[in-house]
């Protein structure tokens, strides 16, 4: 065999190579009716379903089989942590190869995926193409139908709705007589009282890891006072006087009564030390409460009280967090995940949520104000939790946040200068100066300025 | 002697030549191209290429020069650490008067087996402030608790220790085939003349061992100066940018922040500090050899 025939047998080893990764074993049905029962009209087809991972997507794991026993679609799931489920989607989106049909959504990366045109708008889908027992928009809470909305069109249905809440323990305060916080205030009248009183639990509890997820805490806070990150016309504030003032306040009460390792804890961690009775207070979310009030988890259910503080501006603290579920706007079977996206949301899957998976924040008005519902919050004892759910969800403004697509390169800066803050590296109003710089550093990068 | 024909040849390097392509040349092709363009994913159509530009920015930015600095740190640190630790085992392995120590031999090689972020996991809960295995020791003991990861000081000491106590088995094994190895003449010859153990170590058995010892520090500094998954659990490169190296801040900007051209950039800068320092490092050890 002379040059040309080695070059034949290279060019038929790679098209074998090339060709392997061409299969696909999914199939788009899209538009094919075969029966007339419209949620058997997809029967045969797999969907590729991207989610992050967390107790929300409890319910789509544990029952995922009956949807497709009823619907005959195939599903198969991938569950990654939050950075990695993002970076599969981008690559994903970006190639426009649809290797996903139906992804999870962070509030934090809508405007993102939006903008570039990622997600699919749902309207015509909610308007003419519902099923009549799986889908009742009412069900689903306006606000956070809203958050994942732009252009007057909706892209996603929220399956996480979290909001700001503090927690404390409840017998902790019975115990010296003490009052729970209504404000910031008194949470910082509270942390030397409790060390003093209880001066082997730490007073309170917070996030201080230096990453973006941590930064809901700070701008949530400082949200209170009046301070806001970036305004409406994407201007960064990370040194305004209102934000200099809550950030020292709360930097203080970590670096003096929270937890010696405060600079590192994330969510988890942070949690954790409420989770386990060390601490006695925690400014954090909502989600919290499923989580504190659940005996497995926690040592401390039954012992916990909830309340919303509010700032010295007379606004409530802020702690948003909601996740979607949007379809792929390149997906090869948009219907077939609609019809999945509405077994997802609908009554009957979210009541399991609660009664067979014990989740007390379902996202769905229906089960919520169900009797099922209440006879699940008086058994649990957790009448106070749920009872200030709603309100916790109603006072979320969700303006706190700095909504822009480089939020996360916004929050690691910012929250590197704090958590050094908090770790007694340098003090609060030198931390804020050296963000404000690299926030109009980042933004001025992406072309705001 | 079987004479392989052309063909039989070509064919039988193929598959190597194309799976090498498709996982190495072309990737290092395109990381090259992506580190001379700013170029977003997230925004791929508003790429241009810029040649050097992203190089400048690397080493006009002060949390790269910052980071690259802590990578240095961290893997010089973890390399001598591993290498002291390693030969006192493996000094304590070769001994055949002690019980047991083929058992050890086997069980020392357990931390290497463990995945990265399953050692930074577990020590996470272990250096944990208030209930973590390693402070209720120092508790017992009588001294005051140290908030390891939340301690700009401790933090990047602290992945330190957890990368020791994961690669010392390594130095420890290798070490011990090369003193076994070790002819018995000189050493006899320096037990006669009546040598004392640190000089026999430093005179004797450390010339020997310069090969072994060369090819230790260089597989543990490369490993080393790339380290990702125990530091991100264990400090995310906190508190601030304390514990952030190299490889935190890269994937920060590759992968989280999407600026693929940037991080490319860094990466290649990555590449080349490992490879000056690692052709130093070998030309230094043939001109004392």
């Amino acid at each position: 065999m002379g040059h040309r025939g080695m070059l034949w047998v290279l060019a038929i080893l790679l098209s074998a190579v090339l060709l392997a990764g061409c299969g696909d074993g999914s199939k788009s049905n899209e538009g094919k009716q075969t029966t007339k029962d419209p949620r058997r009209a997809y029967e045969g087809t797999t969907l590729h379903v991207l989610l992050k991972e967390g107790y929300e997507i409890n319910v789509i794991q544990k029952y995922v089989q009956e949807f497709e026993k009823a619907t005959g679609i195939k599903v198969q799931l991938e569950v990654y942590d939050e950075p990695t489920t993002r970076q599969k989607y981008i690559l994903d989106a970006t190639s426009k190869t649809g290797a996903y049909d139906v992804t999870a959504v962070s509030f934090w990366y809508f405007p993102e995926y939006q903008r570039n045109g990622w997600v699919e708008p749902l309207d015509d889908y909610m308007a003419n193409k519902a099923d009549k027992d799986w889908f009742h928009k009412e069900d689903i809470p306006q606000s956070a139908l809203d958050v994942f909305a732009a252009e007057g069109k909706h892209y996603a249905m929220p399956h996480t709705i979290i909001s700001g809440m503090t927690t404390y323990r409840k017998d902790i305060f019975e115990k010296h007589h003490l009052n729970p916080p209504q404000t910031t205030d008194d949470i910082i009248a509270l942390a030397p009282k409790l060390k003093q009183l209880e001066p082997n639990m730490i007073p309170i509890t917070g996030r201080g890891a230096p990453n973006f997820a941590s930064m809901g805490t700070y701008l949530g806070w400082a949200w209170g006072y009046g301070a806001q990150l970036l305004d409406d016309k994407i201007e960064p504030h990370a040194n305004s006087p209102e934000m200099v003032k809550a950030i020292t306040d709360y930097v203080n009460l970590l670096k003096n009564y929270g937890p010696a390792d405060a600079p590192s804890l994330n969510f988890v961690a942070a949690g954790e030390k409420m989770q386990s009775g060390q601490a006695v207070m925690m400014f954090d979310t909502t989600g919290w409460g499923t989580i504190l009030e659940d005996p497995t988890q926690s040592k401390v259910n039954g012992k916990i009280g909830y309340t919303i503080v509010k700032g010295p501006a007379g606004r409530p603290l802020q702690w948003i967090y909601m996740e979607g579920l949007a379809i792929n706007s390149a997906s090869k079977n948009k219907d077939a995940a609609w019809l999945f996206l509405q077994w997802r949301m609908s009554r009957e899957t979210t009541m399991k949520e609660l009664t067979q998976l014990g989740r007390t924040d379902v996202p769905n008005l229906f089960v919520l104000n169900s009797p099922e519902y209440k006879k699940f919050a008086e058994e649990k004892k957790i009448t106070a939790y749920t009872q200030l759910l709603p309100e916790a969800w109603k006072m979320a403004d969700i303006k706190y946040w700095p909504f822009v697509p480089e939020f996360a390169e916004i929050g690691d800066a910012f929250m590197a200068e704090v958590s050094a803050a908090i770790a007694g590296k340098q003090d609060v109003p030198t931390a804020l100066n050296k963000a404000q710089a690299k926030i109009e550093d980042i933004l001025k990068k992406a072309g705001y300025k | 002697m079987v004479r392989l024909s052309r063909t039989f040849f070509y064919s039988a390097i193929a598959p190597a030549f194309l799976i090498l392509l498709a996982l190495v040349i072309y990737p290092t092709y395109k990381v090259l191209t992506y580190s001379l363009m700013e170029y977003k994913l997230t925004k791929p159509n508003a790429s241009s290429f810029v040649w050097f530009h992203q190089y400048a920015e690397a080493f006009a930015d002060e949390r790269f020069r910052w980071a690259l600095g802590r990578s240095l740190y961290f893997a010089l640190l973890s390399v001598l650490l591993t290498l002291v630790i390693g030969y006192a085992i493996a000094e304590l392995l070769r001994r055949d008067d002690l019980k047991g120590m083929c058992f050890f031999r086997s069980v020392i090689l357990v931390p290497m087996l463990i995945t990265p972020l399953v050692v930074g996991a577990v020590f996470r809960y272990m250096y944990d402030y208030d209930y973590g295995v390693v402070n209720d020791i120092i508790r017992r003991i009588g001294l005051q608790k140290i908030p390891f990861l939340g301690d700009p000081f401790w933090a990047l000491h602290a992945a330190v220790l957890a990368d020791v106590w994961q690669w010392t088995p390594f130095a420890a094994i290798v070490l011990l085939a090369g003193l076994e190895a070790m002819p018995r003449e000189p050493l006899e010859a320096a037990a006669l003349d009546g040598a004392g153990f640190w000089q026999t170590l430093w005179s004797i058995k450390m010339p020997l061992l310069r090969p072994v010892i060369g090819v230790t520090v260089l597989l543990r500094f490369m490993d080393a100066f790339r380290e990702f998954d125990k530091l991100y659990i264990l400090t995310a490169g906190g508190p601030g940018t304390s514990s952030e190296t190299l490889s935190i801040y890269v994937w920060r900007q590759a992968f989280q922040y999407f600026n693929t051209g940037y991080g490319a950039a860094m990466g290649v800068v990555m590449l080349f500090v490992i490879n000056i320092l690692s052709t130093f490092y070998v030309k230094l050890s043939k001109t004392l050899q």
